[in-house]
């Protein structure tokens, strides 16, 4: 355990946590990825993939030939010079929609994890830290929740919400919630039995400045192996409730949405299924290499169990 | 061990009521109900006689009076093994769980016994030769098998059938009980396409494990002893190595009753994943809520069971 | 010794050669053989009175007859089914049915005309919920009486055209008065005890459906196939799959397939099968609420009627399947339909469309000078997003922006029901019968179940019930056009953008099946047989 907040808390000193100066600090950084790459090989791999994944969804309207509605083209046009993924049912560009789907897939991602990782994770901290009554009574609540098959839940909170981006993120939120309050709240469960908590309070720490100044720090190696290896579990989901036509609206450039029309033409145009297929694999694919690698390096506690 | 024990069943129960509370509160939250679809979808009768109708339908079905109400009465009937009637197909809701169950729970079976046979030799080698090229040759395939989605391995492995073998969906389903050779046919395409998905977390799982058995003292003492590599690999290190792995697939039961749901689909599987999709379509309440109750049944099922498992195979817990 | 054999060889062949060909030309119908083919969802509750959708209909189509129905061998006409001939008084408002002797229900009882009273008293009951059959007869009809054993009286409310179509529509089949009384409703398996050629054999849900020879059917020598069998195939995609792969003899049911997947099916098929295409008596309309804004301003709906492009939506959507513009497809109501060099002419469909796309446009910027949004609902069905997308793509030229909210498709329609909505980019209506009236009573008319835009237009309502009660025919034809003329001039709430048709294909096995004017009302399969 001492181990592991002194890794957690060197991490953070090596990425430049404490104050140093600027060119110092970028140095640091560098040493760190450099080491990382050399340690992590296929991690290294799986950050290269994230990035383009990241530039490809800044960079969509610069990169995409065309919008992800544009219809105007013949329809089911195999891949060519022209169209180099092809056109789907309604005639519209098939690299364009893999592009913008790029964009609407780390959205959906990085909002629905950002929201339901930090506030699960703060649900678990919370209430791990003051225990009693309220921890036991949220603990039943996570059990609940998680009772549900988690594609199901998603499916019930959809049909309740109505099909459109955001209503997507708010189920994912919801379906990412208890997981990540159930994780935090034993490493938060942990660091409460530790020595330094113990000292602080001691000394006379109220439990906010304990809680801000010890474990939540310690907490935050756990954080972002959850955070990262949710978004590819997010964007998984998404997909999976658009394949089952209740997930973003179908004219939406989902890579989900585009699979399911791909199957209605599968012997026609089988591209429709393939580029939008591949698209999905290589982003968690490359997520969960970097997420790997991350927990590798930093949370043995995760090791094998989440993913 | 009996604390633990009674604690673990203690909380089996209310969890299950709430999670049944939760999906009955849920549907009644989506918008529509079934006496608006099915007034509604035909259109034929004028505007004045379909607002009598729905009135009609809902004080038929029960569906005026307040939802708690509805809610006990439910569960006054479904502690007696009564799940009601379903809406859309007027039979008893027991009858179609009967239907459905063992097909849904075929295919799991199905699914984790592949899983297991293709992924735990896959681990066992990749940590016996760690760090060789086998090994990241395993590492590579078990993260592709978990990077593609299942519904996209579901559909490429429809299309290679169709295209390159002529192949079609089974037009009936024929039960175990009736053609094994032919049920088999027809689940092992489902079951191929989860069990890759699945296998790779066992695999990676397994490995991890038996690396870290592997250095402990009892199997450097098996070696010292001079018992063979392979029986310090299998009966020593395997077996330690099996506990959180079984864990791990109790934990993972939830997400493949999901993905169930999902292969039903794509390959036209008569099973409860595909009645749960056209009963929420509908507004089925009778038939959602026992489905649901059904998997949550099940899977905290196999959690108590491994829990207990857990319990019984960690010595801190057993002697506690 | 081998030119011998040549010989031998070439005798043969032409030998065979011409019995084939004789064959050919004179064939006669062969027994035996089960005819596959397949249901696109699992109809769930099998009373055919009570229920609506195709499904329920293919399911129990073979197993019922009805007083009249249409002629398999012809059937634009309608003939008696239970009614061995039927008269009309003179006023129009009687019809008598004499019914055909002998005839036995598959359980062995014999059938009379009590059970043709006990099945129109349970249809025509004021609390009974009957939305097809029901709904059509209700209004027209106002009592139903029992003369002998035999003969069966109704009589109308008015002199009504339409009585003879919805009598021989597929869902006012004749169910037996024991059963009736044994079981209360027929939504289960076990009830399914009719007149028909087929008897109700297995239902496995889920699965399939079969039927199998009424070896006592009441015309003697039918039918001439041993069963049918009906997989439930959810999905095009496993449809296909099956035409494909030759384990269904025919096409004939919901979705028809479009013109690409009926190219796919003849690539796999070739010769084996025949390919045609083929009105389905659906009619492709857009909605808007009459009493929201915009569209509460007759104005901005006509801009919409003007705009939409509706050759364009028949061309790419339909892939071409499609009879744009019509009020009334000629091909379904003959004459009763305005003909379509003059509909082709209206505003909306004239071409070039230059000038209504202008005044189009002015309309819209004489309320809306910033042009307006919208909130376009469609649910997501079969084509119907894509269709929506081009729908809305033709708005954008005029100013009406349109976001698109997607529904579920059972819910959608509790949505358009209760009117929550602007904008319906798209929704088909198939019409029960092949009367002419049909699509205002379902669609136009104040009162109309369909109407969801709630528009209502006193004339329309006029119009339509007058041409209900003409009992002179040209007449009414006349009515009809002055309807038509007046919805397609007018600001409608709901557009007509054309009459849908799509691609079916039978197994060149499969010997003199026709296809009935409506969905409804094709698969008894009594007259059917299966070549070799």
């Amino acid at each position: 355990m001492a181990n592991r907040v002194e890794l957690a808390v060197g991490m953070a000193r090596e990425a430049g946590i404490e104050p140093a100066r600027a060119v110092g600090r970028a140095r640091v950084v560098l040493q760190v990825l450099g080491r990382f790459a050399t340690r992590q090989p296929l991690g290294a791999i799986g950050g290269v993939i994230v990035l383009a994944l990241i530039a490809t969804a800044i960079l969509a309207p610069q990169l995409a030939p065309h919008g992800a509605k544009d219809a105007a083209f013949v329809q089911y046009l195999p891949p060519s010079a022209e169209f180099p993924m092809g056109t789907d049912q309604i005639g519209r560009d098939v690299l364009s929609r893999v592009i913008w789907g790029a964009r609407l897939s780390l959205y959906v991602g990085l909002v629905s994890v950002a929201f339901g990782v930090t506030l699960g994770a703060l649900w678990g901290i919370i209430t791990a830290y003051f225990g009693g009554v309220a921890d036991g009574a949220s603990q039943r609540v996570v059990d609940v929740l998680m009772a549900l098959p988690p594609v199901i839940l998603a499916l019930s909170l959809m049909a309740v919400l109505g099909q459109s981006v955001n209503n997507v993120i708010m189920a994912l939120a919801i379906l990412l919630t208890p997981t990540a309050a159930r994780t935090m709240r034993s490493v938060a469960l942990s660091i409460k039995e530790s020595p330094y908590v113990e000292a602080a309070r001691a000394a006379g720490c109220s439990h906010w400045r304990v809680i801000f100044r010890h474990v939540l720090p310690n907490s935050v190696a756990t954080y972002i192996v959850l955070f990262t290896v949710n978004i590819a579990y997010a964007i998984v989901v998404e997909a999976a409730l658009s394949f089952l036509g209740l997930g973003a609206p179908p004219d939406e450039a989902s890579w989900g949405g585009m699979l399911t029309a791909g199957t209605q033409a599968m012997e026609t145009a089988p591209w429709m299924i393939f580029f939008p297929g591949l698209a999905i694999s290589l982003t968690v694919f490359g997520l969960n290499l970097l997420g790997d690698a991350i927990r590798d390096l930093t949370d043995p506690h995760l090791r094998g169990g989440l993913g | 061990m009996r604390k633990y024990v009674a604690r673990r069943l203690l909380l089996f129960v209310p969890t299950l009521l709430g999670a049944s509370i939760l999906i009955f509160v849920l549907m009644r939250l989506v918008p529509g109900d079934i006496a608006e679809i099915l007034v509604y979808q035909t259109g034929t009768e004028s505007s004045a006689i379909q607002q009598k109708q729905i009135q009609q339908i809902r004080e038929e079905l029960g569906l005026d009076r307040p939802v708690i109400v509805q809610y006990l009465s439910w569960l006054g009937n479904a502690l007696r093994g009564d799940f009601g009637y379903s809406y859309t197909q007027r039979r008893p809701v027991t009858d179609i769980l009967k239907e459905r169950f063992p097909r849904s729970m075929e295919l799991a079976f199905l699914t984790i016994v592949v899983a297991i046979i293709w992924a735990i030799p896959l681990g066992v080698i990749s940590a016996v030769r760690q760090n060789s090229w086998a090994d990241y040759l395993v590492r590579v395939v078990s993260i592709s098998g978990l990077s593609l989605p299942i519904f996209f391995t579901g559909v490429l492995i429809l299309y290679g059938l169709v295209r390159f073998f002529r192949w079609m969906p089974p037009l009936e389903f024929v039960a175990f009980v009736d053609d094994p050779l032919e049920n088999l046919t027809q689940l092992i395409w489902p079951t191929l396409a989860q069990a890759y998905y699945i296998s790779a977390p066992i695999t990676r799982l397994t490995r991890s494990q038996m690396l870290e058995v592997i250095r402990h003292d009892y199997v450097r003492t098996a070696r010292a002893k001079g018992l063979a590599e392979r029986a310090v690999v299998y009966r020593h290190a395997l077996g330690n190595s099996l506990l959180p792995v079984i864990t791990f697939i109790g934990w993972w039961g939830g997400r493949l009753l999901g993905g169930i749901v999902i292969m039903e689909i794509i390959f036209a599987v008569p099973g409860m994943g595909t009645a749960l999709v056209q009963a929420v379509s509908y507004r089925d309440y009778p038939t959602v809520q026992a489905i649901i109750f059904v998997m949550a049944l099940v899977y905290l099922t196999i959690n108590l069971f491994v829990d207990l498992l857990y319990g019984w195979l960690d010595p801190r817990i057993r002697y506690a | 010794m081998r030119k011998s054999l040549a010989l031998a060889l070439i005798f043969a062949l032409v030998g065979f050669g011409l019995s084939a060909a004789g064959a050919a030309a004179q064939e006669k119908p062969r027994y035996g053989g089960i005819l596959n083919w397949y249901v696109y969802a699992d109809p769930g509750r099998l009373d055919i009175h009570t229920e609506s959708p195709l499904s329920v209909q293919q399911a129990l189509a073979g197993i019922y007859s009805g007083l009249l129905h249409y002629d398999p061998d012809d059937p634009s006409k309608i003939i008696g089914d239970l009614a061995e001939r039927w008269t009309e008084s003179p006023d129009g408002k009687t019809y008598t049915f004499h019914l055909r002797r002998g005839v036995k229900w598959h359980d062995g009882q014999p059938f009379s005309a009590a059970d043709v009273k006990a099945t129109f008293d349970r249809v025509l009951n004021p609390d009974f919920k009957s939305p097809r059959c029901g709904s059509m007869l209700k209004p027209m009809v106002a009592s139903v009486e029992m003369g002998d054993p035999h003969t069966v009286q109704f009589q109308l409310k008015f002199p009504a055209a339409p009585f003879v179509s919805a009598i021989a529509s597929a869902w006012c089949r004749v169910v037996a008065k024991h059963i009736l009384e044994k079981y209360g409703d027929l939504t289960k398996p076990e009830a399914q005890i009719g007149t028909g050629p087929f008897k109700f054999k297995r239902y496995e849900r889920g699965s399939v459906i079969e039927w199998e020879k009424n070896k006592d059917y009441f015309i003697p020598g039918l039918p001439y196939l041993d069963g049918v069998k009906q997989f439930i195939l959810v999905g095009v995609p496993t449809q296909l799959a099956a035409a494909k792969a030759g384990r269904v003899h025919i096409w004939d049911t919901w979705p028809p397939m479009k013109k690409t997947q009926a190219d796919e099916l003849k690539g796999a098929r070739g010769g084996e099968v025949e390919v045609y295409q083929a009105p389905i008596n659906t009619i492709f309309l857009i909605y808007m609420h009459t009493q929201k804004p915009p569209f509460n301003n007759p104005d901005l709906r006509r801009a919409v009627k003007l705009a939409i492009d509706r050759q364009e939506l028949v061309a790419k959507t339909l892939e071409g399947a499609g009879v744009p513009c019509a009020l009334l497809d000629p091909k379904l109501v003959g004459d009763f339909a305005l003909p379509l060099a003059e509909v082709n002419k209206l505003p909306g469909c004239r071409e070039p469309k230059d000038q209504d796309i202008a005044e189009a446009k002015r309309l819209v910027e004489k309320h809306y000078p910033n042009g307006v949004d919208v909130e376009a609902a469609v649910r997501s069905v079969g084509g119907y997003v894509d269709r929506a997308q081009l729908v809305l793509s033709q708005l954008r030229k005029i100013g009406i922006r349109g976001t698109l909210k997607t529904y579920e498709s059972a819910a959608g329609f509790a949505v358009y029901g209760k009117g929550d909505f602007t904008f319906i980019t798209t929704q088909d209506r198939a019409m029960v019968t092949a009367d002419p009236g049909d699509v205002f009573a379902l669609v136009y008319t104040t009162q109309a179940g369909s109407n969801w835009g709630k528009w209502s237009d006193p004339k329309v309502d006029e119009l339509a019930e007058r041409a209900l009660k003409e009992p002179n025919r040209e007449k009414r034809k006349q009515l009809y056009h002055e309807l038509q003329r007046h919805i397609l001039t007018g600001t409608p709430s709901a557009v007509p953008v054309g009459w849908v048709e799509g691609w079916f294909f039978q197994d060149k096995r499969l010997r003199n099946y026709k296809t009935s004017p409506t969905i409804y009302d094709h698969s008894t399969f009594m007259k059917v047989w299966l070549a070799p």
